[in-house]
Formats: structure tokens, sequence, C-alpha cells
């Protein structure tokens, strides 16, 4: 796997970038990454806990990784790095990815055009994946993640059983899960969050 | 037992992980979020990173609770009955239970958001701020100040209880809310008894409490506009007894603090 990180060298943070690419390539080749993709993993060391947040794109071939500082930083030691939270991380960025790469989800929109529950729907099943392929998860987390965006109801944590016990096989059935739950979600939001890349 | 018990003597076990409040000034990344195009600091369930940074204000709840036992706790034992009258002692007794209870519920709801015991560090300024040697100054710093600023938390978190759709914490926060009211208003109560006769210690005893809700504004953490994730209360404040003269100084406190915090961080480039 080709892969680039930004920044080459941390220096408002302690974290190691050796550390972070070795650790990209351990998950990649637990999740079955394809070695042919070129990866761009940017770290933004500006942000920190809990002001988290992360994008996948693919643009022409290649796999972009977006993620906060503050999605891998340990939250009991400020700016150092989180080895595990970064695995569970990164495993996440690299299904999501890989489902990208898969011309089923070519229709898919750009990760800041996702509503937060097709983004969470997106998650939750990358998640599923992520544990299956050894990556310790946090599904509890994930769980009210999910249901901030999709709903704390029954027929919600129905669709987040099933879609933590297997992947969705395209956008259009994503999409349409996500379109399922909208009217029955206690505060259905089709709104999207700010975007953390952006600058004033 | 001992009287007047040092911070570093509280009771924890290994989960707890301490940090000061000055580790967290020094952090060169401090403003740098605030160059990022968001359109709002709100603790709201919309906004960016909202789900990290409710769990993290959460776990903050849990240990804050924990210190506002163990501070009504020590106001029981920590003075005469001449300092402190027995009926004082027993309304602290009364909040050592609320608090208690409040401990278990903030663990429950830790859970029920994916966090856990001691994912977050503890800060312990607010055991330390219930530490003062003057009852009138506990009243004042803890039982005015800090319980206020507790009504400010909570109803920031039932709002986002309730703009999330999220029945368990709505409800949880509401009656926690109920029972700051309460704390409030006994300190305000106690606070007017016990300086009755003296004037300057009743104004010794606001000043702290100035102070204290200065620190607790914490660089912009409440206040009243959009760069202010825990929003003034003034509803519930006005219930537990303050007049609008008193919350317009508190809002006038956090937007200083706020002031003081972007001056800190123009020096550190």
């Amino acid at each position: 796997m080709r892969l680039s990180i930004v920044p080459e060298e941390f220096t408002l943070v302690l974290y190691d970038a050796d550390l972070v690419r070795s650790t990209v390539e351990e998950v990649a080749a637990a999740v079955g990454f394809p070695d042919s993709v070129e990866v761009s993993l940017e770290v933004d060391e500006e942000l920190a806990q809990p002001l988290t947040g992360s994008y996948v794109d693919v643009r022409d071939g290649v796999l972009h990784l977006w993620y906060s500082g503050g999605n891998v930083e340990d939250t009991l030691r400020a700016r150092h790095l989180d080895p595990v939270r970064a695995r569970r991380e990164f495993a996440m960025g690299l299904l999501r990815g890989m489902d990208r790469l898969d011309p089923a989800f070519h229709d898919a929109p750009a990760d800041d055009e996702l509503t937060d529950a097709q983004r969470a729907l997106w998650d939750v099943a990358a998640e599923g994946r992520a544990e299956r392929a050894g990556i310790a998860m946090r599904p509890d987390r994930a769980r009210y993640v999910y249901r901030l965006a999709c709903g704390f109801t029954d027929e919600a944590d129905a669709e987040y059983d099933r879609l933590r016990g297997g992947a969705p096989t395209s956008w259009a059935d994503l999409a349409a899960t996500a379109q399922r739950l909208a009217p029955n979600a206690t505060t259905p939001r089709t709104g999207r969050r700010d975007d953390l890349r952006r600058r004033r | 037992m001992k009287r007047f018990l040092p911070v570093d003597e509280l009771a924890r076990d290994e989960r707890f992980v301490r940090t000061s409040i000055v580790a967290g000034f020094n952090d060169p990344r401090n403003g740098r979020a605030t160059e990022r195009a968001i359109s709002s600091a709100r603790l709201e369930p919309g906004r960016a990173a909202a789900p990290d940074r409710a769990r993290a204000l959460m776990h903050g709840i849990f240990v804050g609770e924990i210190q506002a036992l163990e501070g009504a706790g020590r106001t029981t034992f920590d003075f005469d009955d001449a300092d402190a009258p027995f009926a004082l002692k027993l309304d602290m007794a009364r909040q050592c239970w609320d608090e208690a209870r409040h401990v278990e519920i903030s663990v429950k709801l830790g859970e029920h958001m994916g966090t856990e015991i001691g994912e977050y560090t503890e800060s312990t300024f607010l055991y330390e701020a219930a530490c003062v040697p003057d009852p009138a100054m506990r009243l004042s710093g803890v039982n005015r100040a800090l319980e206020g600023l507790a009504i400010d938390v909570f109803n920031t978190m039932k709002e986002f209880g309730d703009a999330s759709g999220d029945p368990v914490l709505h409800f949880c926060e509401d009656w926690m809310l109920a029972d700051e009211v309460t704390h409030v208003k006994m300190g305000s109560d106690w606070l007017r008894r016990l300086t009755e006769q003296d004037p300057d210690r009743r104004a010794r005893a606001l000043e702290f409490q100035r102070t204290v809700d200065k620190l607790f504004s914490l660089g912009g953490f409440r206040g009243e506009t959009e760069e202010n994730p825990v929003q003034i209360a003034r509803r519930f404040r006005e219930l537990a007894g303050f007049d609008t003269d008193e919350i317009d100084e508190i809002a006038a406190l956090a937007a200083e603090a706020l002031a003081d915090a972007r001056s800190r961080e123009a020096v550190a480039g």
C-alpha cells in the first residue's frame, strides 16, 4: 500500500508519524485493504479531544482519510496518541474507503454531504466488519452515536443490530435504510454538521 | 477522623487519573479550533463532534458530583456547631444524599452514552473550592457558584436530551436539575442567616463567589453566546433565588473569562 501521511512530522502534539504509519499498515492488513490502492492520510493536529470528526473520500482512485487529531488522542494524556483508538479509527476509515472503491457505492455522496443518519448507518456497518476482523471496537459508543442520528427507538435499534451483523450491499441499500428510519426517528435530522476541516 | 481533608487525600481507585487545570492552559493547540468555520460552540446534537463532547461533559459531571458529595460531606464534619449550626449540617447531609444519587445516575448515563468511569481525567478544583475554612464562603462558593453552574450544565444536557429525542438523558437531567435548584436556594438562605450580623463577612463570601463563578466559566465554557457550549439557565437560576442583577453579573463574568482566554491565546500565538 502506498501511504502518505500529513503532516510528516507532528509539532503540536506528541504523535509519532512512524507509529501512525505502522498502525495504518497493520490495520489495513487485518481488514484486507487492497495493496494496489494509494492512501493519503491527514491527521489534523490542531484539533483536540473532544472535537472529533473524520472524512473518507475517494478522488482519482486515491483514498483520502482525514481525521481530527482528537480522534486518535489519548483521553487521559493530552497530546499523546492512543494506539487503541487509532486502530479503531483507521479500521473504520479503511473499511468505508473499501466500500467507496466498490462500484456499488460509487453514487454515494461525499462524506461532507452525508446526512447524520446515512453516516451513522455506514459507520455501524464498518464497525461490525472491523470487529469481525479482530479490531477491538466500542459498540456502546457506536450505538449512542447511531441513536443520536437515527432515533432512540426499537426500530432503529433493530436496524443497528442488522447492520452491525452484516455489511450493506450498496449505497442504495444504505440510503434506503436511512430513508426508512427517518420518519420514525425521534428527531429526524437531515442537515449536515459543520465541516471541521474548513477555516473561517 | 481528620477535619479539613486536603485534596490529595481524597479516596480514589486506580480508574481515576488526575489532571491539573494549568496543564490545559499550556496546550499549544488552544484557540486553534476557533479558526475553523464552526457555526456554534453550543452543545447541541447537530453540532460538530456532539457525541464526544456530550460524553466528555457527562464524565465531568460524574467526577463533579463525587466532589460535590465530598464537599458537602466535609461541611457536615469540619465545623463546630458554633461555626455551622446543626440545622445547616442537616441540610448538607441531605445534599450528600442528593449528590450520592447524582453520582449513581451519572455513572448510568455515562454507560448509556458509551463511556466508562475513568475514560477522561479528573480535575479536582471543585473540591478545592469546597475546602475554604469559612462555612459562609463554602455556601457562596459551592452552593451558589458551583451548584449554580450545575444548573446551567444540567439544563444544557437536558436540552441536549430533548433535542436528540433521548428520553433517558432528558428525564435524568430534569430530576437532577430540580435538586440543584434546591441546593442553590439552600446556600442562599444559609448564607443570609450566617452573615446577618456581619456585612463584611457577607461581602467577602460574595467576592469569593464571584471568583469561583469566573474561574468556572473556564475561558468561555459557560455563557450566553454562540461561543459558549453551556448556556446560562436564567429561568432555573431565578427559581433558585438569583435575581436578574446577579444573573447579569454571572453573564458578565463569563464574558470576561472568554475574553481573558482569547487574550491568552493571542499572546501564545
